[in-house]
């Protein structure tokens, strides 16, 4: 009854223009704030009435004030890029004309990795998911509009 | 809220497989949820009620995906308490639920 999902560039076709590479399958089971923040048991989301968990107590609404606020909990500060800082996390916040969209993180390496949405986990270039696309395979992230650092947890840093 | 299982109206099951289909396929991508649950498919979904409930649940079991808001919609329960977490826990507790009430 349900179709496949098809691999990430046939819906963000600009992940064709650089590497990027699926790092873990297919699931519902948390999206891409979770997956930001470090959680893969629970789907984040102020609407906690729709069995969503969300760290804080705000309104049952999706603006990215709330989810900044969210990342603020977690321990992250707004800052000015997403430039590599050693010893540094950074997360990305994407938004279209209406509401926020998408987090990716920032790996170590520099790179960036993001859930996408019930899909598949990738690691990719900042750049790649930014699109207005409306065709109806796109995942139409919008743009970045934002960015929040946190002293990188020790389990992640390289020695 | 009352409920029972009904035997499935061919119609009205196909029709759900088609929203589904097209829901899943639309929003797949997505991780506001804000934005799935005012999917067009989604919500004549839950315009056709309580009916719609064991076809939820069937979908639930087989596959997962965004029912959560529904079956508390559609049928007021809660079988979970409030601040639970971990999605696939929820799960669980929905199709015990379901199972209980004869509905799966």
């Amino acid at each position: 009854m349900f179709e496949t999902l098809g691999p990430p560039e046939s819906h963000l076709p600009k992940l064709e223009h650089g590497p990027y590479r699926v790092t873990s399958g297919e699931t519902n089971q948390y999206n891409c704030i979770a997956w930001a923040a470090g959680d893969t048991g629970d789907w984040w989301s102020p609407m906690v009435d729709a069995g969503h968990y969300w760290p804080i107590e705000s309104p049952q609404q999706a603006t990215l004030e709330v989810v900044r606020a969210a990342f603020e909990h977690e321990g992250f500060e707004a800052c000015e890029d997403g430039e590599l800082v050693h010893g540094v996390e950074k997360i990305a916040l994407f938004a279209d004309e209406r509401t926020w969209t998408h987090v990716a993180r920032q790996l170590e390496s520099g790179r960036w990795t993001s859930k996408l949405g019930s899909d598949c986990d990738i690691e990719h270039e900042l750049e790649a998911l930014e699109g207005f696309d409306d065709s109806p395979d796109a995942y139409r992230y919008g743009q970045v509009v934002g960015f929040m650092s946190r002293p990188r947890p020790l389990d992640q840093r390289a020695v | 809220m009352v409920m029972q299982a009904a035997k499935a109206d061919p119609e009205l099951e196909q029709r759900f497989d088609e929203l589904a289909a097209q829901w899943t396929r639309e929003t797949q991508g997505l991780s506001n949820s804000e934005v799935i649950l005012e999917h067009p498919a989604y919500l004549e979904i839950l315009e056709m009620g309580p009916p719609a409930v064991p076809l939820i649940l069937r979908d639930f079991e087989q596959r997962g995906w965004h029912w959560h808001a529904a079956l508390h919609q559609l049928t007021e329960a809660r079988p979970y308490p409030p601040g639970t977490r971990g999605r696939e826990r929820m799960r669980q507790a929905w199709l015990a639920w379901g199972r209980e009430a004869g509905l799966l």
